[in-house]
This record gives C-alpha cells, structure tokens and sequence, in this order.
C-alpha cells in the first residue's frame, strides 16, 4: 500500500521515452487515489545532485539532509524536485517493491506539503506547465 | 537500453560518475545514462514543471484522503492535482 508521504522505489518516466523508466529511483509519493477503474500515485521525482559548484540552489529543488537520508537508508543528503511529478498506475511496471510487505521507506507527510507550496510559487512565478502524457504520445 | 557505445571522458569525470554511482547503488554506465537522460529533458534554460501522466483513465479523479484529514486540506490539494493532470 501506497500512502502520501512514502519514500518508495518508483521506475519514474522519461519524457523521451515511453512506458517506465529503466531503474529504479526513490520518489516521494505526494498522493494516490483513483480515476475511472485505475488506481494511481502521484510522485514526486527526487535528485542527489546537491552541489551546485557555486551557484545558488535551483529553487525547485527541496533539501533532505543527511540525518533524514540516513533514515531512508540513502548515504547522501538529496532534493526533491517539485518541478517533475508524475501520475502513475500502481503496478509493479512503475513500483517494483509493491508485492513487499513493506514498501514504504519511510513516510514523511509534511515534507509534501512543503513540496507543493514550492510547487505552485513555481508556477505562480511563471514556470510553463509541460505535459509529458505518455498515454496520448502512444495513441 | 542494451545497446550501448563507448564514449571516453576524463578521468577524474569518470571516478566521481564510479563513486556517486556506487553510493546510489547503481552501475557507473545507468548512473551517467540517467543524469543525461533528465538533462535532455529541458533545453537551457528551460524554465517549466513537467508533468509525466501514465494512467490512461477518465472520469472523476478522486484522491484519497488522508487519516484525520480537513476538508479544506483535501479540497486545496485536489485542486491543484485536478489542475496539473486535467484530461481535456
């Protein structure tokens, strides 16, 4: 079972190819729910690039250190990129420890809602919305 | 993904690619295959959230609420996830 605020391992998209992404990656998982007979998550896609050589922090990136990292078993602090999000189905294809008892590395519910205020000052500060719909590039 | 070529980049480039790789617990070729991958994602500059949607359903998407959750947390989030994957 998925719950908003999972770390979990996701297979997250790319936006040059189709189907799942080839490896697996942790997300932070912002919500779940269902449309139509689908159930589905919405992830967030996370980054361990944290060294910017100089340059200030991109502001879509949102820091978990390396006290927080440790306890989702990472060896390094990383960010959360409130700039990728996804809506995925909840299969296996996209999120590859689902059949585990425990797939959650950990859970961290007001770290998302950090992430989605970072989200939409983004969007009110005028970042384009692009959609990556592999559904319709497939048809 | 199996089809790979040989590139050859500098040294000290290739020994950081080896230890980020080996801390994420991935091979050096996926690790270097997967920064690039997001790089090509956006052009320079590129200034934009991208919003990957797989799920090949309509109708009412409806989130799950969370344990103890107020209405006006579940209407403020449902808005903004209706708004970002919207089917038209």
């Amino acid at each position: 079972m998925l719950r908003r605020g999972d770390y979990v391992l996701c297979n997250f998209p790319f936006r040059e190819s189709h189907g799942p992404g080839p490896s697996p990656h942790i997300v932070l998982c912002a919500a779940t729910g269902r449309v139509g007979g689908t159930k589905f998550a919405i992830v967030f896609y996370t980054t361990s690039q944290i060294d910017f050589q100089g340059a200030r922090r991109p502001r879509q990136y949102l820091l978990v250190d390396k006290t927080r990292a440790a306890e989702l078993g990472q060896k390094a602090a990383f960010h959360v990129d409130a700039s990728r999000i996804a809506r995925l189905p909840i299969t296996t294809d996209y999120f590859p420890e689902l059949g585990q008892r425990v797939v959650a590395k950990t859970r961290d519910p007001d770290f998302v809602i950090k992430v989605e205020d970072r989200m939409r000052e983004l969007i009110a500060a005028g970042f384009e919305l692009t959609k990556v719909d592999d559904v319709r590039a497939t048809k | 993904m199996n089809d790979l070529t040989q590139v050859e980049i500098d040294r000290d480039v290739a020994d950081a690619a080896a230890e980020r790789a080996a801390k994420e617990g991935v091979t050096v070729t996926e690790y270097i295959s997967l920064l690039l991958r997001r790089s090509f994602e956006r052009v320079h500059g590129e200034e934009s959230v991208l919003i990957y949607d797989h799920v090949d359903a309509r109708g009412e998407c409806q989130l799950d609420r969370d344990e103890g959750e107020d209405d006006e947390s579940y209407a403020r989030r449902s808005a903004l996830y209706r708004g970002l994957f919207h089917r038209g």
